[in-house]
Formats: C-alpha cells, structure tokens, sequence
C-alpha cells in the first residue's frame, strides 16, 4: 500500500509547474511538504486525486496507474480525503449533511448508520454540538475541523490537506493542527502542504522541500530543519523563520 | 369603463385565470427545462473521460447551445404560430399547446440564468464533492444545483413576472389568456380604448403585487441562513469573552 509518482511534470500551458517529480509515500507515513509559493506543493497534491491531469508521468495509488485511461477518477478519489485551503463545504447543507452526504451516495450507508458515524468523527473534532448548525455559522477554524470530519466519512486510506490552516486566524490555527496531529499518532497516511513549520517538524516522519517544481531536497525534520544541504533549503528556513528589520 | 368591467366580468375572470395559470405553470416547467438545459451547456470535457464520453458532452453541449439560441432568437410569437399552426392545430387545446410554447420559450432564458449561476459559484464546491468521491452529475444535482438555484431565486422569479405580460402573444393561437379576453370585448362592445386600457391596468396589478411579492421572498430567503438560531457557545466568543 502505497503513493507512487514516477517522473511527473505537470504544466499549465507553457507554464510548466512540476518537474521530473519521483516520490514515494508508505502507508501510515505522514508527510510534510514545504517550500515558497508558486513552488508546486499545491499542484502535485492535486495531482494525486485527479483534481489536475498530470502532464506525463504515472501516479501509483496502490496498484492502479492514475494516468491509465480506464481509470474512473470518482472511484480513486474516495480513497483519498482532501481538505482544502478555504474548507469547501457545501454551503447548503448543516454540518451533519456535509459529512453524511458523501457515504450516503457513494458507500449506499443508511441514514442511521451514516449519522452515527459522522457525529462520532465530529466528536472526534470536537464539534459534536455544532452537528446541526448551518455551516455559515460556523468560524473557520471550526469549518475547517468539519471538513476534516467529512473527508474522514468516506475511510479513506491517504489524506491530502492543501494548506489547512492557511486561511485561517492565528488562534484556532492550533485547534485544526491538534485534530491533525491526534490523526497522524493514530497512523493515518497524510500528505499535508504546510507553512507551519513547527507542526511540520514535531508531527512529520518525512518533510520535502519543493522548489521551483522539483523536490529539492528530503529526509526526516531534524535533516531539513537542522541541517538542510541545499542553499535554496537554507535560504527558505531563514526566511519563514526569522524576521528582522532590515529586510 | 367600470361598466364594462362589470358587464364582461366573467371573461376578464378567466382572462386572469389563464394568464396566471400559464406564468405559473410555465415558469415552473420552465425552470425544470431550463436546469436541464444548463446542465447540458456546461458539460466539459475532462481528462479523465474517455473518447465516446468526450462525443457524448460534445454533441450535448452543442444541442443545448443551439437550442438556448434559436429559442432567444427568434420572436415567442413567431414560435407560438409556427407551433400551433404548423404542426399540432389539429389535436391540441390551444390553451396546453400556449402552456408548451411558453415552458420551452422560457426555459432557454432560464438556462442562462442558472448557468451563469453555475459559473459564478466558487469552484471549490464542485472540487470539494469530486474529491469525495461524487461523480459530476452526483455534484450537480446534490450540491451545485440547489445552491445556484436559491442564489437565482430573483431573477427566476422576474422571469414570472416577464411570464404575466409575455403570456398575451399566445392570443394569437387563441389562448383565451386576459388580452384576448379584452378583445373580445373590445369588438363585441365597441369599446375598445376602454377594453384595453382594462387589460392594461390588470397586467399592472397583477405585476405589481407580484413584485411586490418576490421583494418579500427574497428578502427572506437571501438573509444568511441560520442566523437568527441561537449557537452552541462558540469557541471564539468563548476566547473573545476571556
């Protein structure tokens, strides 16, 4: 059981965005990818559900070739939970339909059992007494544990997080990467784009460095973090990292 | 002009009844024609299809473009008489033959409204249903429409009103809607300022109450939602309040 990514490039007309990417992700291994915008960290996460055609290469998700043509993406994707940057939930419904909607339709769950299911895995967010709220109601760091609970409903066995706590405000950043973290202690397999360096460096077994749509450099935290070999790595850390005025 | 009100009150009665009848019914059947329709103009072409999924979108897509332009194209009179007297004067009603022309003329106005609708929703809804697992038209149907439509709620509902004063080009095929009743009155009593000027006031009336109606459901139904329910103690007023 694992992700493979055998020699992706992905462009966007002439703009091309991922290079030559080789990539390996086991199951129960959670990965970090970091790197400055524009980098390609987003694209080669969308990448791996279909949500972007890959330019060339193949894409292993277990066994089955991504690229192949036969392949029905809405099968693919199921088996692999995303959560976005600004949450996506389905503006119209409460936060229970949110998260049984999908297992309803796709897994043919009964309501009960759909039910049960989703307010266990709000709980697990700590938004059981949110289940009946209207999302508009919601703060977005609550939404964005919702949308982590819904992606949870289909049993997924890999998590995509695009940037989760991008968009949010500073003090519920750390309620989203709690959940996250309860997540990766449990051996769930998670590739997460991150600018949260700490969370990055405490929770990741691997952290990759992308730069200009190749990966640049990877190993364990303590390799990037603490001795990073590449002059872009070095550059980067410094600059998330440390702010002075003479900059 | 009370007068003749008065005295051709029965057939202004069922001129009302018809007109109403035929806004209302053929906005509703035009709604469901015309979400058909914009589900068919926006298929597009993925990656993922393969070939005779591709042709399939393709030539759907372009059934429905040229169906929306020939429809906006050309005058709904032109349509009713071509209709009714071309093809189906001999076995149908004039009044369900008016119903069909209406539903099908506005149901390409309507398949606009709801597609612009469907462009300008955030793209992250559709990606959020896909990523779960949904197939296109799963999202469509369980996510993209329900929204769209309650976002195009005014403008389908103007399109209503557009219905009520539409409607009267259908007495050209003998729909006995309100201006063929006022003409029928007009020529039977020989007053004819006084007949139209009553159908003009009834086209007014009933616009205006109508309007008047639509202002209130959409002042309702575009407040956000929920608001008024009282919250579970949030975690930011919690954190706001320490």
């Amino acid at each position: 059981m694992s992700i493979r990514v055998k020699n992706l490039t992905k462009s966007f007309g002439e703009h091309r965005v991922l290079t030559g990417i080789d990539l390996e992700i086991q199951k129960g291994e959670v990965v970090c990818i970091i790197g400055a915008s524009g980098s390609g960290k987003s694209t080669l996460l969308r990448c791996l559900n279909l949500l972007e055609q890959p330019s060339s290469g193949d894409i292993y998700i277990d066994d089955e070739n991504l690229t192949d043509q036969s392949i029905q993406p809405e099968k693919i994707r199921k088996r692999l939970g995303m959560v976005f940057q600004h949450f996506n939930l389905f503006d119209n419904l409460n936060v229970l339909d949110n998260c049984t909607m999908a297992p309803k339709l796709i897994h043919k769950e009964n309501k009960e059992v759909a039910e049960a299911r989703a307010l266990d895995l709000l709980k697990k967010v700590g938004l059981e007494a949110f289940s009946q709220q209207h999302v508009a109601n919601l703060s977005g760091g609550q939404k964005q544990r919702v949308a982590i609970a819904r992606a949870l409903t289909m049993n997924p066995d890999y998590m995509l997080f695009d940037e989760p706590t991008s968009a949010l405000d500073p003090e519920v950043v750390g309620d989203v990467l709690n959940v996250m973290r309860d997540l990766a202690q449990e051996g769930l397999t998670m590739v997460i784009v991150t600018h949260e360096m700490q969370f990055a460096r405490h929770v990741a077994d691997r952290v990759l460095f992308m730069d200009g749509g190749k990966i640049l450099e990877q190993g364990t935290p303590e390799q990037i973090f603490e001795h990073p070999q590449q002059q872009r790595t070095k550059e980067f850390l410094r600059r998330v990292t440390t702010w002075t005025d003479a900059n | 002009m009370w007068d003749l009100f008065i005295d051709y009150l029965p057939l202004f009665i069922e001129g009302i009844k018809v007109t109403l009848f035929l806004a209302i019914a053929g906005t509703f059947f035009g709604v469901l024609i015309g979400a058909i329709l914009a589900f068919m103009r926006t298929q597009t072409v993925h990656f993922t299809d393969g070939v005779i999924v591709k042709v399939i979108k393709t030539v759907i897509r372009w059934i429905a473009v040229i169906y929306i332009d020939i429809i906006r194209g050309t005058p709904m009179i032109v349509q009713a008489s071509l209709f009714y007297y071309g093809l189906v004067s001999g076995f149908m009603p004039p009044l369900i033959a008016g119903l069909v022309i209406i539903s099908f003329n506005t149901a390409a106005y309507i398949a606009e409204i709801i597609r612009s609708g469907i462009n300008a929703l955030d793209s992250g809804q559709m990606e959020a249903a896909k990523s779960l697992g949904l197939t296109e038209g799963q999202a469509m149907i369980h996510v993209i429409l329900p929204q769209v439509m309650k976002n195009s709620l005014p403008a389908l509902l103007n399109e209503l009103i557009v219905n009520v004063k539409d409607s009267a080009v259908l007495s050209v095929i003998q729909v006995t809607e309100l201006f063929y009743s006022s003409k029928s009155a007009a020529s039977s009593s020989y007053q004819v300022l006084e007949s139209y000027m009553i159908a003009a006031i009834i086209y007014l009336i009933l616009t205006l109450i109508l309007s008047r109606g639509v202002s209130y459901i959409v002042n309702r139904t575009t407040k956000k939602p929920g608001r008024q329910v009282t919250l579970p103690v949030s975690q930011t007023v919690e954190e706001a309040g320490v």
